[in-house]
């Protein structure tokens, strides 16, 4: 059994978030759409995001932890900010490559799922996979997700278009 | 036919497009995200939001005006920021409800189309309407506007769950 564990992210964790993304955006054929080079967020930024993310009742960041404390891996349920939509939430999902495919993101998925089953407030979480990705569909499918959609060519990846999977998981 | 004409939004237009803005939120059944309750940006970022789309090829905001030069309709392209998605731009479109009807949802979105050719970065424009919308999905459906799936309890919206169709279209091959 892989030894780490779960925890909800702090601010001080901004500048290991900001390395972490960075070493996926360097990664080829990595699944997210961050690509190589791309550092999307300032230190500030990020201390901005995981706070905002700790105040509302329908987001939720969560890092998973190897045992020396080292950040391997990312979950994270961003809520919407509009009426319309504060039952709605997005999932991001990302592991380091030497921790795939024994379970992690799974377990991370539920700590999202039980989140947002205990705040009460969300109703629908929603993601976008890239149709290629089947261990990241295999996951979703496994915990209730369901397709939604496919949308063609919405991602440039590795030189070529590839298509975005919608899937969605209702609760209650 | 009652005319109105279409251009993109400059810094001065920013007063006027948030009374727009305002005046739809309050709409019982406006059939978009923002509802009366939701903050809008202030004045001086929506200027320095039209100034720096100046500069930009995937992102713009069209008006439609009166004879007057009121706001009567508005339309948003926000292009992707990241190098997987530059190529892809949301669309979001809301007219006054006496000017529905008339043709101002097709000039603006004509208009949003036109300036993503031209800008030549733009391959896929996308959108997402509430399913029961018929009147926009047929606008979108003329212009090639393709469905891509449904949302289901997307938006929840005057006491009820409504459930979003999400719909594309390719203005440049995907080569």
């Amino acid at each position: 059994m892989p030894d780490y564990t779960l925890r909800t992210a702090v601010p001080d964790d901004a500048q290991a978030i900001i390395d972490y993304l960075g070493a996926l955006a360097d990664e080829p054929y990595n699944n997210t759409s961050l690509s190589p080079g791309e550092r999307p967020y300032t230190l500030e930024a990020e201390r901005q995001i995981i706070a905002d993310m700790e105040a509302a009742p329908n987001s939720l960041m969560l890092l998973a932890v190897d045992s020396q404390g080292q950040m391997i891996g990312l979950a994270t349920l961003a809520g919407g900010n509009r009426a319309a939509v504060y039952h709605t939430a997005v999932i991001g999902l990302s592991l380091r490559p030497a921790w795939r495919g024994q379970g992690i993101g799974t377990e991370l998925m539920r700590g999202l799922i039980d989140y947002a089953l205990q705040g009460g407030v969300l109703k629908r979480l929603e993601l976008l996979v890239l149709t290629s990705n089947e261990r990241g569909i295999h996951i979703y499918r496994k915990l209730g997700f369901v397709e939604e959609g496919i949308h063609k060519g919405r991602l440039f990846k590795d030189g070529a278009y590839v298509d975005d999977l919608s899937m969605a998981l209702l609760l209650d | 036919m009652p005319a109105f004409t279409i251009r993109p939004a400059v810094p001065d237009d920013a007063a006027e497009f948030l009374r727009h803005r305002r005046m739809i939120a309050q709409e019982p059944n406006n059939g978009i995200i923002q509802g009366p309750d939701d903050p809008l940006p202030t004045e001086s970022e929506m200027r320095e939001r039209f100034a720096q789309a100046a500069h930009s090829a995937n992102s713009v905001t069209m008006l439609a005006l009166d004879s007057a030069q009121h706001v009567i309709g508005l339309a948003g392209l926000h292009g992707g920021s990241r190098q997987a998605n530059r190529h892809t731009a949301t669309i979001g479109i809301a007219v006054s409800p006496e000017w529905r009807g008339q043709g101002v949802g097709t000039a603006l979105m004509q208009a949003i189309i036109d300036f993503a050719r031209q800008g030549g970065v733009l391959k896929r424009l996308e959108l997402e309407v509430i399913s029961t919308n018929e009147r926009a999905i047929h606008v979108y459906r003329k212009l090639g506007f393709v469905p891509e799936g449904l949302h289901r309890r997307k938006l929840y919206k005057d006491g009820q769950y409504h459930d979003n169709l999400s719909m594309a279209l390719f203005i440049a091959p995907l080569d």
